[in-house]
Parts: structure tokens; sequence; C-alpha cells
């Protein structure tokens, strides 16, 4: 134990651009054979994207799961994918409000406004409240689909004084549909109903008081507070999951039931298997028989189905077909699916997997290619993007307000930032190297207004021409505010990101029983002064060299992802002598064929769901040399499908001898 | 008489109008004998400045540094200065990795460990298996969320877990304290009453029976590791049964618990369920984070910004302060949860924290310089088992006391008088003998 640790600490430390063949982040495995695929949960992303697939439209559960822990940076490793109570409770629950959210009939439309709804030029928020304070206010709201409903809303007068009670005037796209003195308090207030008839598209409510009285001297003043407005429609519409339910057989017969059960089991499970109908069937048989109606029976079959572990794992079984080439095909069907789309296979993959598609390299290639076409394939930018280029952890950055004026209302676009920049590369025929300096980034007019750089046309991310020192993932808003805190930048940890991310040359942790005297308190050292105190102590020195050096490159970025102007910027990437003073410099320092590889290695432990072990290294080996260092994302995810730990069935162990 | 729960005291009071199955919901584990006092586990990050947190005697009297919200409950505390969390010492130096992952388990984490979750069973886990009562036999929440994890490729488990059922299991803890509420003090039964609600009772276990007869077909054509794994399945199934066999219908609770709470909101939300949850009887044995090991949350809401792991090494005197005000934050709010059970009555009359053990461990002796020799835990209530009573367990600078001892008294404390460690440890890596002095 200690002379491995201390030998991983030895080379731990040393390393070189673009990582080396002992790579920290490799595991050597005892013996270099290939595994077999472990049983896998689902993480969250993969469950709420597996129950968007099998209920046929999209569902947002994150939330109500509790987080996965990754390894690696990644989250869907299947060792860290442990069961808990506390989670299988979570997918109860899940489980039933999605299956009745599918089926309940809901409003055609329906839209509460709060208080930031109103656009007004004088009005104000009193808690839940909107006080008009004599101007006009308007609300603003659009109806996908049209017809007659109700316009709700409590209106209250606030009257100080001998002033007559207030009036407003109501107008729906212009038309008066209310006038009226409102004499109720806001406290008890008066509750109005107005039909309206709306057709599909935008509309908008404007509110006019008209006698509005607001005499300080005199202390009289008589405003109006509007609260709980809303608008839905009288008609309802059927669930969003109502087609699960259709069935050509008579509506609650047996056969009916046995169509819609046979069409959702094979899609949550991602196989079909007449056994596990007949099981599936005959529990909704009993359910019935003890006193649920069809439709609440069906609900409850669903529910058992996706919180089974035929859905909530992805498992290799021994009644698998494999040849010495493949494994089964349905479960490269699964993998490829996980892999791309974080998703479970659409009937269309299950098809190809049928059809012995995936049984050859040529067949996989022209699979991932159309899947990789797909709009499913975001689950890569959720998925993978997120993780690597570090942007989840922005939703909880604070930054000062006054420090930072447009940082809150940034931070959306920065994450957007990162993930159409990947979006860019994994759909677009450019080589992945170019990731480290595209020429070209994705910004909306909120992340212009926070970078400092002139307004780009139109809503959204849109892309478009940067200056060399904000383009390429060097330079992304989200991993620099990430890894900084909220009062300045961080050396220490933008170091460790480059150096994980990028370089894929992390430096190992720290030796064991590591105690270092707190430091003393020295105001007024600049930031190099600071980080060299690291190399007081030889045992910090070893690696905090590598880090730190390399995190001050990144000192042009202030706390907020923003470039600013430090005489002190000079980087060194660890074993070079090549110093860098930005982003850009470091960019063009990095080796292409490296950054393939680093990009690969991730890739190729996230489409495993594993940590690279000796096998899989040998393999990844074998992807870059196929793939070269101008290789395109989709030439790394198609080298990737076809390897062998990815598709190949593993190494059965050996024989062990009979005494 | 020893089984009168408070809740069933309730339905007594309530009156006989109410048909409810008597004592049916007190489940196989309660004992014949008074059920232990509860266990709560109150884990802090970041390590403390102990100049701010470690208690001394002064003329007899048990006196935390001026200020500490914790002076109001010292004469129900039993404070250790200092004990030695050798197993996170010799593990890898991901010290808060390390110091959160061991800091109930006392087991060393290897090198080639640290990337995936390995460890092995912690105390509360142990204790979960013997005490009666409760319906549900632990819970895990947290305050925080998810951050950044430790370096060297530390798991994110061992920062994000406290509580182990064993190797490579961590608990991972419910975050959304509106959740853990729903879980526990649902009032219907998924939206029904009355008849409705009793045929859904039938059919939910039904289709549970049924879950866990698919899961047994499926482990049938799994490999032989593959059917371990599914063990976990299996395990959560029945503890979800048992939480719908749990009733707490009799059980005074006012209010529900908003959604998408700021944090401090969600601290204050869990103190209250941690209180709902032990006086109801739900659960005996909960393990509860502030926040998760390495927190980098800035508690702008303090006027104290900056992340809390940087501040935790503080490089100037600002930084300092406000790193004070962050730990003084912290110490309130568990000084308001030991209110909140100072405060409420259980079943027998008693004040609830003096039925239940409360134990407070931080990652780590001392922030700032990553010291594990030097762990200060405290422990309020439980007064029936433990010398709670404004004590100060002191053993000077250099003293071997370890943390994995702490962990045995736990254990006997309880009852559990075996041995459960590796290699012939009584516990973890590294207990063999109850610490002296803790156990009444």
């Amino acid at each position: 134990m200690y002379v491995a640790l201390a030998a991983s600490i030895a080379f731990g430390c040393t390393g070189s651009i673009g990582g080396s063949d002992l790579d920290p982040s490799v595991t050597p495995a005892a013996d270099p054979t290939n595994p077999p695929p472990p049983l896998h949960r689902l993480n969250r992303l993969e469950y709420e994207r597996s129950l968007g697939a099998v209920l046929g439209y999209p569902v947002s559960v994150l939330e109500r799961l509790p987080p996965d822990a990754a390894i690696d940076g990644l989250d869907n490793m299947a060792e860290a994918l442990v069961m808990t109570p506390t989670l299988l409770d979570a997918y109860w629950r899940v489980a039933e409000v999605t299956t009745r959210e599918a089926f309940d009939e809901t409003p055609a439309f329906a839209q509460a406004f709060g208080t930031d709804a109103f656009v007004s030029e004088r009005g104000y928020v009193i808690g839940d409240l909107w006080a008009l304070f004599g101007g006009e206010s308007v609300v603003t709201f659009s109806v996908a689909t049209g017809g007659a409903g109700t316009l709700n809303m409590d209106l209250g007068g606030l009257i100080t004084g001998s002033v007559d009670a207030p009036i407003v005037e109501i107008e729906l796209d212009g038309v008066q549909i209310f006038s009226d003195a409102i004499v109720a308090m806001p406290g008890t207030p008066r509750s109005v109903s107005l039909p309206v008839d709306l057709a599909a598209g935008e509309h908008t409510i404007l509110f006019r008081p008209t006698n509005f009285v607001n005499m300080a001297a005199g202390n009289t003043a008589n405003n109006i507070v509007v609260g709980a407005l809303n608008v839905r429609s009288d008609a309802l519409v059927p669930g969003p999951g109502r087609q699960l339910l259709a069935c050509a057989a008579p509506v609650a017969s047996v056969e009916c039931t046995r169509e819609v059960l046979g069409r959702f089991l094979s899609r949550a499970f991602r196989r079909s298997d007449d056994d596990v109908l007949d099981q599936y069937a005959a529990l909704h048989a009993q359910l019935l028989d003890e006193g649920e109606g069809w439709q609440e029976a069906t609900r409850l079959v669903l529910r058992a189905a996706l919180v089974s572990p035929r859905f909530l794992y992805r498992a290799r079984r021994s009644d698998d077909v494999e040849s010495a080439e493949s494994l089964d095909a349905r479960l490269i069907a699964s993998r490829l699916s996980y892999f791309l789309w974080s998703a479970s296979p659409s009937p269309r993959l299950l098809a190809a997997a049928e059809s012995g598609e995936l049984a050859s390299a040529e067949g996989i290639e022209r699979t991932v290619d159309w899947m990789l076409a797909e709009e499913s394939a975001e689950g890569l930018d959720l998925g993978f993007a997120q993780q690597w280029l570090s942007t989840r952890g922005l939703a909880l950055a604070a930054r000062d307000a006054e420090e930072h004026p447009h940082f809150d209302t940034a931070k959306d676009a920065m994450a957007a930032e990162s993930t159409e920049l990947f979006r860019a590369f994994r759909s677009e025929p450019m080589p992945l190297a170019d990731m480290l300096a595209p020429g070209f980034g994705f910004l909306n007019a909120s992340l212009a207004r926070h970078y400092e750089l002139p307004m780009p046309s139109g809503d959204g991310a849109v892309m478009q021409r940067v200056p060399s020192e904000r383009s390429g993932i060097l330079s992304l808003g989200a991993w620099l505010v990430t890894h900084s805190d909220s009062e300045h930048s961080s050396p220490i940890m933008r170091g460790r990101w480059v150096a994980e991310q990028v370089l894929c040359d992390p430096v190992p942790p720290p030796p064991p029983g590591l105690v270092f005297d707190g430091f003393a308190i020295e105001e007024g050292l600049s930031v190099r002064e600071q980080l060299e105190r690291h190399r007081d102590s030889d045992v910090c020195a070893s690696c905090h060299e590598r880090l730190d050096i390399l995190g001050i490159g990144f000192e042009g970025f202030d706390e907020g992802g923003r470039i600013i102007d430090v005489e002190d910027t000079r980087g060194l990437v660890p074993g070079s002598r090549e110093p860098f003073e930005n982003a850009a410099e470091l960019a063009a320092l990095l080796d292409r064929e490296a950054f393939v590889r680093c990009v690969g290695s991730k890739l190729l432990a996230y489409a495993l769901g594993r940590p690279l072990g000796a096998f899989d290294v040998a393999a990844l080996d074998a992807i870059v040399a196929q793939v070269g260092p101008e290789a395109q994302f989709r030439d790394l995810a198609v080298a990737i499908a076809q390897s062998a730990p990815f598709r190949s069935p593993p190494d059965e162990p050996a024989e062990e001898e009979s005494p | 008489m020893s089984r009168f729960t408070r809740r069933n005291f309730l339905r007594g009071t309530l009156g006989a109008t109410l048909a409810l199955p008597a004592f049916a919901s007190m489940g196989p584990r309660a004992s014949a004998q008074e059920a232990s006092p509860r266990f709560l586990v109150y884990f802090l990050p970041n390590g403390r400045r102990p100049e701010h947190w470690v208690p001394t005697i002064v003329d007899g009297d048990l006196r935390f540094p001026a200020g500490s919200p914790l002076q109001r409950h010292a004469s129900r505390c039993l404070a250790i200065d200092a004990l030695d969390n050798i197993a996170a010492r010799e593990s890898p130096g991901a010290a808060h990795a390390m110091g959160t992952g061991t800091c109930m388990t006392s087991t060393r984490i290897m090198n080639d460990e640290l990337r995936s979750p390995s460890n092995n069973i912690s105390v509360d886990q142990l204790i979960a298996g013997t005490v009666g009562g409760g319906g549900v036999s632990s819970l895990q929440w947290a305050a925080g969320e998810p951050g950044p994890c430790d370096v060297g490729g530390s798991s994110c488990a061992y920062t994000q877990s406290i509580s182990w059922s064993g190797v490579g299991r961590n608990l991972g803890p419910t975050i959304d304290p509106a959740s853990a509420f729903e879980r526990l003090f649902g009032t219907n039964v998924e939206g029904r009453t009355g008849e409705l609600a009793e045929i859904r009772r039938r059919t939910r276990r039904s289709v549970l029976d049924f879950v866990q007869e698919d899961a047994t077909r499926l482990r049938g054509v799994l490999s032989t590791d593959d059917q371990r794994s599914l063990e976990q399945y299996f395990e959560s199934v029945r503890e979800l049964e048992r939480g719908f066999e749990t009733d707490t219908t009799g059980c005074m609770v006012d209010g529900d618990i908003a959604r998408a709470l700021p944090y401090a909101e969600r601290v204050e939300a869990f103190n209250r369920l941690i209180e709902l949850a032990f006086r109801c009887d739900v659960t005996r044995v909960i393990s509860f984070m502030i926040e998760f090991g390495l927190s980098s949350r800035s508690h702008d809401f303090l006027d104290a910004p900056g992340n809390h792991h940087a501040l935790s090494h503080y490089g100037s005197t600002e930084q300092r302060n406000r790193l004070d005000i962050v730990e003084r934050w912290q110490g309130e709010q568990l000084a308001n949860l030991l209110d909140r059970l100072a405060n409420t009555r259980d079943a027998m009359d008693r004040p609830l924290l003096d039925e239940t053990a409360v134990v407070v461990v931080p990652s780590m002796g001392i922030g700032a310089s990553h010291n594990h020799g030097r762990l200060a835990p405290l422990v309020f209530g439980g007064t029936r088992l433990f010398q709670t009573d404004g004590r100060l367990l002191h053993f000077g600078a250099g003293s071997e006391a370890l943390l994995a001892d702490f962990h045995v008294a736990l254990l006997r404390a309880y009852g559990l008088d075996g041995t459960y460690g590796r290699n012939g440890a009584v516990f973890g890596d590294y207990g063999t003998s109850a610490l002296s002095g803790v156990v009444r």
C-alpha cells in the first residue's frame, strides 16, 4: 500500500502536456481482460429521458430525484449508481405523479401570472400583489390552443383619507371587458371572473386606473392592487399520455389490456418478452379483483413497470444471444442509446437491433450517424458536456451585484455558451481539436453585456465570431466561474480543472495524514506570492507547483469569467518550458492528438459507464490511432461504439482447475 | 404500558370513534422493552476553528467559547477534546472526502478505493438495525446541494454521504425537505380517502409484492455479481413497504413544507422535520448534513460572501471573520434544533432531547490545516445512555484517544456488543474498545 502510494506520488505530479502513458486517471487492472458490462442503474438524467421516451412526451422529474455520485467527474458510472430506500421511494413517487398527469384531463390552456408578469411605468410590487399606482399595467401571454375560458383575479382598493373609491378599466386585446369602482379591501379582495374567448396566439391584458389620487399633503390616495391573476380554458383536454391507453380491441377488454401493456413494457424494458407480458397482465387482473377500475389498474401496472429493475437497470443476461464478435443486439442498442441519447432505445433502434444491423462494424457506423442526427442526441449535451465543461454548478454561483451587475441575467447564457459550443462540434463536420480555438462562440445579449462584447443580433445563444481570447473551451465562462471563489478567482481550482478536463493529467490526492500549519495571515501578498507559500513544504510543492502555475495563466479572467487587465498571468504547462499568458496562447501550445485522446478517454468511460481499466486503455490507443488528430466528434463516437470494450462479449474468466 | 407511544396516546385522547388498528403499525421490530433513545448524527462541513468550537470547564461548568449559541444546551452536553480520526489520516489526503466519508465509519479508504465508493458500514446504520420503534429504519437528509467533489478524483460519495450501509453502499441523502415531508406525513393514500384509500392500500401492497417477484425472476438470469448488486434493490423495496405500513395519522402535524425553498429555510425545514420524524416515531435514526463535505456555499444572506471552503483556509482577517460568521450561524441552526427537541415532549411526557442522542461531528478537527487528529465531537441529550450532563472529556495534545473508540462507545450504548469491524477490529478498521467516559 505505502509502496504503491509513494509510487503514485512520485510519478503523479511530474506529468507532461497531454498526459502520459501512466495516466493516473486510469485504474490499472490486475489483468487486461474485457470485463462484463456491469449491472447499471439509470442515473437521474437517464431516468428522466427514458421515462419521457416510454411515455412519448418529455417529462421534468430531475428535481424529484436525489443526485447521483460521480466518479471521475461523470455521474453515469455503474459502481456509484447504488440503490437506496430513499431513491426507490423517489422513483415510486415519480411513477405515481407521472402516471396521474399522463391521463388526467387538464385545461387546454391555463396560466397563472405573478407580479413579475406586469409591465408598467408606475406600478410596483407589494408581496404577492401588484399595485397599479395610477399607471397602466400590461400583462402579455400566449396560448397554444384557442377557446372559451375565464380570466380570474382578485382586486382590492387601498383607500386612504377622504377620496373616491378607485376605478379600474380592464381591456383584453384593446377591448374593454371590465370597468368598476373597487371598494373591497386588499385583505378581503373582490374576486372577479371574466369570460374570455381566446384565439391561439398572443394576447394582452391592460389595467387602467381612471381616478387615481395621491396627495401626500392631504394624506389621501386610492390605489388598486391586483392579485391571483390567471386565465384558464373551459374545455378540458385529455392528458398527454392518453395515447398510451389506446387500443384496437374494445376498451377495458382483456385484449386491450394486453395491447396497452405489451406496447408499454417492450418500450420500458427495452425488449419484448411474452412471459413478462403474461405476468404483468395477471397483475392487472388481480388489481381489478381487488377493487380498482380498469384505468386505475392500468396506471398501477405501469407504475409497477416503472419501478421494476427491468426498467431501472440495464443488465447483461445469461439468456442474451451473443456471438464471438458482439454482445446481444438488444444490449448493444441499449448501450448506444444511453451513450448517445441518455435515453432508452427508440422503436427504430430496437428494429435495427432485430434486423441484425448492429452486429457489424459498418452497421454500427450507419446507426451512430443517424442517431447523432436525431434531436435525442442532445442527451450528449445534457449528460456528457454539462459535466465535462462543468456547467452544472453555475446555478448555485453567486457574485456581488455591484461588481457584476449583469452576472445573474447571464448565467443561463453562460451555461449555453459551453453546451452550444459542444453541440456545434458534435453535430457539424469540424475537427474536434478546433474546440480549443474555434474563432467563434455562442452569446446572447445578456452574456455579451456581461462580457462587455458587442451585442449580438437575434435572441438566444447565437453563433458568432468572438475575439481569440474569448474563443474555445479554455475561455468558457462556465468553468471559469465554477472554479472561482465568489469574490476572486482561484488559480488552484482552475489549474486542477485544466489538468483534469483538458490535459487529462490530473494530480493525485495529497498523501495520507497530510496536515499543514495554517498559513499565517499576511496581508497584501500578490496571488503568485500567496501560491508560492505552497512551496514551503516539499509535500505540497510536488503537486501545487503544477496546479498553481497552470492556474495563474487564467488570472486574466475574473471570478465572473470576464476578461480583466492583470499584470501577472504567466502560466506554465507542467513539464513544459513554454509559458503562456492567456487561454489562447495555451490553446496554441496543446497537442491536437493529445486533446482528442483526452476527450476520447472521457467519452469512452462515459459510453461504458465505468472508469477505464487496462483493457480499455489498449482500446483507447487503437481508437485514437484510428481517428487521428483531426478527428471529428462523430469519428470518435463511431470508433468508440465499434470498439471491443463497447460491443464485444467479455472475456470469460479462466476455468478453475478442479482439484 | 411501555409500548404506549405518542401515536397511540393521541388516538386514545382523540376518542374511540376513530377505528384505528391499534398497535398494528408498531411493526415486528418493536421490542417488548422500551425503545432506546433516538439517534441523530449532525454533520458540519469544512472542519471547525477549535477556538470557536471546543468548550472548556470554567468553575466546574461546561463553557463554550464566548458567543456560542450552543451554550444554551451546555448542561445537556458531553464534549470531547479531542479525538484522532485515524481512518481519515491514513486514507489518501483528499481531506474533505476522507474526513466526511469516515466520520461515522472509521474505515480506511485505500488509494485505489478513492475513485469508486468503498468504505464500510457506519455507526448509525448498525444502530438502525437494532433500535425498536419507528417505521423506517433510518433516514438521511442534507440541506446542501451537491457541489464540487474532492481532489485526486475522489468519488463524490465520500463528500455526500456520512451514512453507509456496507462496502460501496453510500446512502445518498434527500436534499428536498418537501419530498422528505411528503414521504413521511402524506395525510392520504395517493390523494384518496375512505374506502378508496383502503382499496389502494391493498393494491399498492399487491404491486410491491409483484415487483419483488418480478425482480426475483430477473435475478435468475443475471450473473452472480449482478445478483449481488441487485440485493440493494430488494432491501430498498422492503424498506419502502415498511414505510407504507407506518401510520402517522395520529400524530399532530401542522402545515406542509413548500418546494424550492432558499437554503436557510431548508435548514430550518429540516430542523422541523427532524423533530417531527422523532416525535411521530417515523424513524429512530437520522443522519443530517447541514451541507455536504467541502461545501463551497457563499453565505451572502449572512453578509459573509465567499466560498465556505475557501474561507476555511482563510488568508486574511476579513476571510477569517466571515468564516466565524458562517460557523456561528451553523452553530445557531444546531442550537435551534436542540431548542426544538428540548421543548417537545415524547409519549411519556419527557423532553424529546432527553430521549434523543444528538451526535455532532465536523468533517475535521481543524479545517484550515486539514487536521484529522484533533476532532472534537459533541453529544447532546440521550441522557439515559450518555454522560451528557455538562461534561468535558479532555484528552491532552498527543493523546491517542480515537474517534473509532468513540464509535465503539456509541455502539455499546445501544447494546451492540458484537464485533463489526474488519481484521479483528471491533468497529471499522481501528475501533478496539469503547472510549470510557461516554456511556452512562
